[in-house]
């Protein structure tokens, strides 16, 4: 144990003292995410404006839906949303004022349906309800029983929180870049050969880098930039103690992945270049350049990321304060951590000889 | 005397190339042991065999009366390696630098500081603990790359060209510090290209060519092979390459 201090402390030492890579990573966290939750502030909040929907109508006197009247705006109202009686306004006219969202128009024997172009799947999902309670008009009427159907519904976070979140994970994964003078350090002199001549074995060497790297990294992003971002551009990180717990957990994971390029490349540059490559693929994939909510990707290729689970589990800790998407993200993690770990010391004291 | 570096029949073969050929030698406790050749003679892959870090294709090496392949813990810490490289951390003081490779066997708390001391101090690099290692000289570096291996007070150490491309004075201290710490019962294994160096300080030396010892004796005892009267004046240079010839040796490694 003795070893694995000292080597992590003096590793900790280079990678401090290489204070413009640290500071460049937590500013560049900061402001990735201002720029892009500013930039990208009106998609995202566009869904949480139309949470005050309201839907007009017109009941002609004699109306044959006159009958399931009451049984329609109770209906929408349970739902949450307002129903407004008009007598004779002109629809569009409502719509365009921001009046109502859908207005219904019904007569003798059918009705008439006015919605906003911009709310077209708000207006056919009243379209889709009202041609169901037509068609049980249409039959045996009496025994009509609505059973709503429960959706689905996804809780759109704020853009602050769902970009602060995101890039904080994605800045999180390139945390082995932290590992860089280390490796600079080494190549530059026969210092493997010293280790290698030491009674210390190659997973000393390894766990010390990992060490050092990951107590920086939870530092510098896991804390210091994470609370940055909470003070500077109020963004919230959900459940705070399980939220740091799997940063802390994914921050970890990653170093170990992001080592063992290090390790098996040996040149920084190529190393680095290799892993940011891979990791904005993954990000692409994964959420972190495009919402997740409404990428292009299939499913089974976002899987495939590494992000897929963990940006989910954090933004869902946000808006719900819970996920099912947590357990799997925890899974995944250890995963990582270990396969990586496994891989890195093999590697490492495979290298030594005799 | 007991016999510290112990080599039978010592092969190692690249690509069925042996660069190493049936080496044989007995280093004994006390000596400097000087081992001259070539480019491409086989020195440096018989070092880093004796140091464990490359595998013998045949033969046995044993240290200290140990195996190193069945017994290379009991063995590490009992050798302190000074590669030709520099192997230090620039962006490390000197004093971190030889903590965390005398850390490295084990020495840990006050006892990790004293020997952090002594090793500066014996390198002369004591008012420059604090420095970063990256602002030292050539020379300074060279002291502290000594320093490293220091630490952990090894029974035998290993000079591999360890004044190459410094100034006179700091290759004088050097020759004079190795020459201290064989005096306090070190064992040293020296090489280089520089004749008046392996003069100096070696009591024993060996020549290798083409991964076999040609010849192997005191400095005296290699200018006589070569004297053709017992008064001729020769240097080491001249049995050097007496014994390996003057042909130019163009060596790609490994």
């Amino acid at each position: 144990m003795s070893r694995l201090f000292y080597i992590a402390k003096n590793y900790l030492k280079l990678i401090l003292r290489s204070k413009a890579m640290i500071i460049i990573t937590v500013l560049g966290t900061i402001m990735v995410v201002a720029a892009l939750s500013s930039t990208f502030r009106t998609i995202l909040n566009e869904a949480e404006k139309d949470t005050d929907f309201t839907i007009g109508y017109h009941m002609e006197e004699g109306s044959r839906y006159s009958i399931a009247e009451d049984l329609l705006v109770d209906g929408f109202e349970e739902e949450g949303l307002t129903v407004i009686k008009y007598k004779d306004e002109d629809p569009e006219e409502l719509i365009k004022n921001g009046d109502v969202v859908v207005f219904i128009d019904f007569g003798k024997d059918s009705y008439s349906l006015t919605g906003d172009k911009q709310k077209q799947i708000d207006t056919r999902i009243i379209q889709y309800v009202l041609y169901n309670v037509d068609s049980a008009m249409n039959g045996e009427f009496g025994t009509v029983k609505v059973e709503p159907e429960e959706l689905e519904t996804v809780e759109t976070p704020s853009a602050e929180d769902y970009y602060g979140i995101v890039q904080t994970v994605y800045f999180i994964s390139l945390c082995a870049v932290f590992l860089t003078p280390i490796f600079i350090n080494e190549r530059k002199g026969n210092i493997a050969m010293r280790f290698k001549v030491s009674s210390a074995t190659g997973t000393h060497s390894y766990l010390g880098k990992i060490t050092s790297c990951v107590l920086v990294s939870w530092a510098a992003q896991t804390v210091l930039a994470t609370g940055a971002l909470v003070l500077l551009l109020g963004v919230h990180i959900g459940v705070p103690p399980v939220s740091i717990a799997l940063l802390m957990l994914a921050t970890a994971a990653f170093c170990a992945f992001g080592t063992l390029f290090f390790i098996i490349f040996k040149n920084p540059a190529v190393s680095i270049g290799l892993l940011f490559g891979i990791l904005w693929f993954a990000g692409l994939v994964g959420g972190t350049f495009e919402t997740y909510m409404y990428s292009s990707f299939s499913e089974s290729i976002k899987r495939l990321s590494p992000y897929y689970f963990l940006n989910r589990s954090l933004v869902e800790l946000t808006t719900s304060g819970s996920s099912e998407y947590l357990l799997p993200c925890i899974a995944e993690m250890v995963i990582i951590l270990a396969v990586s770990m496994a891989l890195g010391i093999l590697i490492t004291n495979k290298k030594k000889e005799v | 005397m007991k016999t510290v570096v112990k080599l039978d029949g010592l092969i190692k073969k690249y690509d069925n190339r042996a660069v190493v050929d049936g080496l044989s030698l007995e280093i004994r406790e006390g000596e400097i042991f000087g081992l001259l050749g070539p480019n491409g003679a086989g020195k440096s892959t018989t070092m880093n065999m004796i140091c464990s870090l490359l595998k013998p294709t045949a033969g046995k090496i044993e240290l200290f009366g140990h195996d190193i392949r069945t017994e290379n813990s009991k063995v590490k810490p009992m050798i302190g390696y000074i590669p030709q490289d520099l192997a230090i951390y620039g962006n490390l003081k000197a004093w971190e630098n030889v903590e965390l490779f005398t850390s490295l066997y084990g020495i840990k708390g006050q006892k990790l500081k004293d020997e952090i001391d002594r090793s500066l101090e014996f390198v002369g690099l004591s008012d420059k603990r604090d420095s970063f290692a990256k602002t030292f000289s050539g020379g300074m570096k060279r002291r502290l790359n000594i320093a490293c291996a220091l630490g952990h007070r090894p029974k035998l150490l290993i000079f591999d060209e360890p004044t190459v491309g410094i100034d006179p004075q700091s290759r004088n201290f050097i020759l004079e510090k190795i020459k201290d710490v064989n005096r306090d019962g070190t064992t040293v294994i020296y090489t280089s290209h520089y004749m008046e160096e392996v003069e100096a300080i070696c009591t024993r030396v060996a020549i290798m060519d083409n991964g076999k010892i040609v010849a192997i004796g005191t400095t005296e005892e290699l200018k006589n092979m070569v004297r053709k009267t017992p008064d001729e004046d020769v240097s080491l240079e001249e049995v050097f390459l007496t014994l390996t010839g003057k042909k130019l040796r163009d060596y790609v490694e490994g």
